[in-house]
């Protein structure tokens, strides 16, 4: 027997007391009851306490902001796994039909199609490449470009031979946003060069937006970068840790 | 309503039915988000339902794939009722989703897995499992015996 099947009121019950999500009759029961056992008022009480504290950790607008990108990570890769049906439908098809005219061909693969896994190490340690989207295609920005608010920009990363890492950035306000993985507090296995599944856009931060990767063969915890970011300290790689930086800075204010 | 309104009314009941069965809370607040992610592209279930209902449920099932998905990549085997639970193949449940009955009505049957959870970890009735799952005491029972029947094997072994 569980410490549940001694409970006359469940948590979920409980729960649902709270939210006024229980048929009448079990409401008035359950109201009843808690205003004969203190105990269950006070389980009450620490539900009340938890909903404020989980409010306070991860506010209404960042799990918006999370859940909204897990979305769109799902939609692309739906996206993407129907276009590679498509695809695995189309090489035999192209095959035959080189084989018949015997006309050499270039596939002019567009960077997300290419294949995940390329070159393991080359010595270069990880590195990120940020493009941005102009009217005529993508433009690869520069450490220390300029950028502006509204603009959407691409992050791809190499890993440099490192298994696990991590990308965030850090606003001119001080704000954390993780890119990869989207939440969740470890880093994530790499692949050896990657285009993270969404592009980013600016927003109105003033001053510049700093990217970091980091990467290490271990799977290392997330919290303590972000403290250092949210305390806008340089990182220095260790010989666990490596990190890169990319800045894109901001207009001044006229 | 938006993901924000349901976050906010919702999203703490979530965040603890996810910590309760993954013991983890950066498990938890992803598994909490997913299921949310499910929830917006799947409301047309909230409908005929009470959210809180239909999302305890689904953080329920969500977590329970999660605890299964996770044991794949153990070295060690130490298996407690809800690492059992959570290997527990629903094929019975699968078969009877499929059933022509519940196409042609339109209905999702639960997971037998979730129910087991509701009954032998959360402690509810069976009476009161069936009324969350909107399905008679002998239809739940029935749906239990061959997962009640699987975990006592395991424990003879």
């Amino acid at each position: 027997m569980n410490q549940q099947e001694q409970r006359s009121i469940s948590d979920y019950q409980l729960e649902r007391y709270l939210l006024r999500e229980l048929p009448a009759a079990d409401l008035a029961a359950v109201a009843r009851e808690i205003a004969a056992d203190p105990a269950l008022g006070e389980r009450l009480a620490a539900l009340e306490r938890s909903n404020q504290e989980l409010h306070r950790r991860f506010s209404p607008e960042w799990m918006s902001g999370q859940i909204e990108l897990k979305r769109q990570v799902s939609r692309q890769r739906e996206s993407k796994q129907q276009r590679s049906g498509y695809r695995l439908w189309a090489v035999p098809a192209v095959a035959l039909l080189l084989a018949v005219v015997a006309v050499p061909a270039l596939f002019d693969a567009s960077p997300e199609e290419e294949p995940q896994i390329r070159i393991k190490g080359g010595g270069d340690g990880p590195q990120l490449t940020i493009f941005r989207k102009v009217p005529q295609g993508e433009e690869r920005l520069s450490d220390g470009a300029l950028a502006r608010s509204g603009d959407l920009v691409q992050i791809i990363y190499r890993s440099g031979g490192l298994r696990y890492g991590a990308i965030l950035s850090v606003d001119g306000r001080g704000a954390v946003t993780q890119h990869l993985p989207v939440a969740g507090g470890k880093a994530v296995s790499l692949a050896a060069k990657d285009t993270l599944d969404y592009a980013y856009e600016l927003d109105d931060a003033p001053r510049r937006e700093r990217f970091v990767f980091v990467a290490a063969d271990i799977r290392f915890d997330l919290q303590e970068i972000i403290g250092q970011l949210n305390e806008g300290s340089t990182l220095a790689s260790t010989a666990e840790l490596h990190y890169f930086e990319f800045t894109l800075n901001k207009p001044s204010a006229p | 309503m938006n993901v924000d309104e349901l976050y906010r009314r919702y999203g703490p009941m979530v965040i603890r039915r996810c910590t309760q069965l993954l013991r983890d809370e950066d498990q938890a607040l992803d598994a909490a988000q997913d299921v949310f992610v499910r929830l917006m592209e799947r409301q047309d279930r909230l409908k005929d339902d009470y959210p809180s209902s239909l999302l305890y449920r689904m953080a329920t099932n969500l977590c329970l794939n999660r605890i299964r998905d996770a044991k794949r990549w153990k070295t060690t085997a130490d298996p407690d009722l809800l690492d059992q639970i959570a290997d527990w193949d629903d094929t019975e449940g699968r078969t009877e989703a499929l059933s022509v009955l519940d196409r042609l009505f339109g209905r999702e049957r639960e997971s037998t897995r979730t129910m087991a959870v509701l009954h032998y970890v959360d402690g509810m009735t069976l009476e009161q499992v069936a009324n969350e799952v909107s399905m008679s005491v002998s239809g739940v029972r029935k749906r239990l015996r061959g997962l009640r029947a699987s975990l006592q094997e395991l424990e003879r072994s």
